[in-house]
């Protein structure tokens, strides 16, 4: 199966900061990679990247074949795409302009999955807590058939039992042929899940390692992962 | 299901499946649920069943059976040895830690036999 | 790929609310002042002449609202994430601007209308004054059409100059590139009415000023608009359609090559 992914020498500054510096990175079709990276390490403008909401950037980026921006965005469902919504929308009517905007909205589904994680039509996107946000966002987006999901630390600040809830809708939903790029600092919320981990660290990607070979050597994925970190958590 | 860090995930649903088949939730000859049931069941990526039902169809544990799915194998020698294994991998790791603790071969058969005389008097008296 | 027409409908479709909240107003004023007109305490100049001028005003004002709703376009992931090429966005963006604004005129004139025609007096509305009365609403119309285009490449220049300005100076760069655009634009509509009066009326030109006065005679309807003032708007009128497409090429363009979001700073 050809990649759904390839990024080529991507580099990316803002405001004379180098925020990403020659990053290639190749992913196939059918997996589940963990974006794993210290806070600011890039992680979030690395997904804004792929998926069109970052232009301004050196080298190349594909999904699923497509470089044009156009295309690139109908492949790639992100968490982010709620960010900056208007406010007072209710929760059906953002279903609703979803499916009206967005050819590969799945609306039964999206009932299905608001309905799993509890969240109710008619309310306001500015009354819901933010853990009911990151909520509405992953149903979104999951609801949305397509090759490419990117989801931006979707489990922040949720509780374990919900965290669960999520967990078992991603299983459920993500088409068998989809890949799926979820970022979290917290590996241990997500590692049974991963086929394989992508670390960012010193704006550039570090390593990138199938889930089973680093448990077939005896090492935790939260492990593997600290080793990169031996100094401490932010990454400046 | 909680899930070891440190082992890979298709080996531990593989040991999963064969402690259903030892303690009989999955009896020879009978069907194992779908690979995306078993995914969502147990909140794993459907790779990780698909490459642990890949091995216990390699073992001969499994056997497939086109368009229908997968079933435990009726070949009793096959379970045998799979229950066996599974034995003796606990052993192993018993063996293993004893042996850390500097016990000779002696005082392991020694001790665990008390161990297991313990356990079943305290059993005896509930 | 989503369809552009769609979400031209649906981005006027959210709108349709406030267009009635704000038509809604003007017509609370005319009420408003119909009252206190038959109490005696607004003279007739006045009561005819608030509502014209607080439309003309209130129609430029909202402006600046409708330059935020645009802006929202290229800055709201919501928006940005469409699978559309960027010209299409643009485009969208710049017509919906333009659409409200034609629906809000196209509201506001029929009420006032509406108004003129039901109450007794009021300003000559004689032919030649409706003639010119449309087509000064008609070079507003244009003329917004191409600022609707022009603020957004403000926006977006201000977005690429402030990406290598600290952070502090680029609140104060976009306040003033804005405050700049907003003098222009008095300027230039000065401007041109002052060249349409000098092409028609042979030299003969009144000046037209913007300050808004609140009663018929400062605005002069007495005057007699000269007759060919549309032909005498025709340059203007391509001049400035011609431009309006420049800027939205070039802000298509702008689009793909500048960061309109400052990156998170979480992860």
């Amino acid at each position: 199966m050809s990649n759904v992914l390839t990024i080529e020498n991507l580099t990316y500054r803002r405001n004379w900061k180098t925020i990403l510096t020659d990053v290639s990175l190749q992913l196939p079709a059918g997996q589940i990679i963990g974006l794993l990276g210290a806070n600011g390490a890039g992680k979030t403008t690395l997904m804004r990247l792929i998926a069109g909401s970052a232009v301004q950037f050196k080298g190349q980026i594909q999904v699923d074949g497509q470089t044009a921006m156009a295309r690139r965005k109908a492949s790639v469902s992100y968490t982010g795409q709620l960010t900056d919504i208007e406010p007072r929308w209710k929760v059906g009517q953002i279903a609703e302009l979803m499916a009206r905007l967005h050819p590969d909205f799945r609306m039964a589904d999206f009932l299905q999955l608001a309905d799993l994680l509890g969240l109710q039509q008619k309310q306001r996107f500015n009354r819901l807590s933010k853990g009911n946000q990151r909520k509405l966002a992953l149903a979104v987006t999951m609801a949305r058939r397509t090759q490419l999901y990117l989801l931006d630390e979707p489990f922040d600040g949720i509780d374990v039992m919900t965290r669960k809830a999520m967990l078992n809708s991603i299983v459920r939903w993500l088409p068998n042929a989809a890949t799926m790029v979820i970022s979290d600092h917290h590996v241990t919320d997500i590692d049974q899940l991963l086929d394989a981990v992508v670390v960012i660290k010193d704006q550039t990607i570090v390593a990138h390692a199938a889930a089973d070979e680093i448990r077939e050597g005896g090492q935790s994925i939260e492990s593997y992962f600290e080793q990169f970190y031996e100094g401490g958590e932010n990454d400046d | 299901m909680e899930f070891d860090a440190k082992t890979p995930i298709y080996y531990q649903i593989e040991q999963y499946i064969n402690r259903e088949i030892i303690i009989g939730h999955l009896r020879p000859g009978a069907q194992v649920p779908a690979v995306r049931q078993l995914a969502i069941t147990l909140t794993v990526n459907v790779n990780t069943i698909q490459r642990a039902l890949a091995n216990l169809i390699q073992a001969g544990i499994l056997v497939p059976e086109r368009g229908k799915g997968n079933f435990v194998t009726t070949d009793q020698k096959v379970l045998g040895k799979m229950k066996q294994s599974m034995i003796e991998g606990e052993f192993k790791a018993l063996y293993d830690h004893l042996a850390a603790l500097e016990l000779s071969p002696e005082e392991m058969t020694a001790a665990f036999a008390q161990y297991v005389q313990t356990q079943q008097g305290g059993e005896a008296h509930e | 790929m989503t369809k552009a027409s769609k979400v031209l409908g649906q981005l006027l479709g959210l709108r349709l609310k406030e267009i009635a909240g704000w038509l809604g107003l003007y017509v609370l004023l005319i009420l408003g002042l119909s009252a206190a007109y038959a109490l005696g305490w607004v003279d007739e100049g006045n009561y005819f002449g608030l509502p014209l001028s607080a439309m003309v005003f209130g129609l430029f004002a909202g402006f600046v609202r409708l330059a935020m709703l645009q802006e929202q376009l290229w800055t709201s992931n919501w928006w940005r994430l469409l699978p559309l090429p960027s010209w299409q966005l643009m485009v969208i963006g710049t017509l919906a601007t333009w659409l409200t604004q034609l629906m809000l005129w196209l509201g506001a004139g029929l009420i006032t209308a509406a108004w003129l025609t039901v109450v007794p007096g009021g300003p000559d509305l004689g032919a030649a004054n409706i003639q010119g009365g449309l087509v000064l609403v008609a070079l507003a119309l244009v003329v917004e059409l191409w600022f609707g285009a022009m603020i957004s490449t403000v926006h977006l220049l201000t977005e690429m100059i402030s990406d290598y300005l600290p952070d502090l100076r680029q609140k104060v760069v976009k306040v003033v590139l804005y405050a700049v655009l907003f003098v222009g634009l008095e300027w230039l509509l000065s401007g041109l009415f002052d060249l349409m009066w000098r092409l028609a009326a042979h030299g003969r030109h009144p000046e037209f000023s913007f300050s808004f006065g609140t009663s018929t005679a400062d605005w002069g309807t007495s005057v007699q608009i000269p007759a060919g003032i549309g032909q005498a708007f025709l340059p203007i009128f391509v001049l400035l359609g011609l431009g309006t497409i420049a800027l939205i090429c070039l802000n298509a363009y702008l689009l793909d090559h500048v960061e309109t979001k400052q990156p998170q700073q979480v992860g």
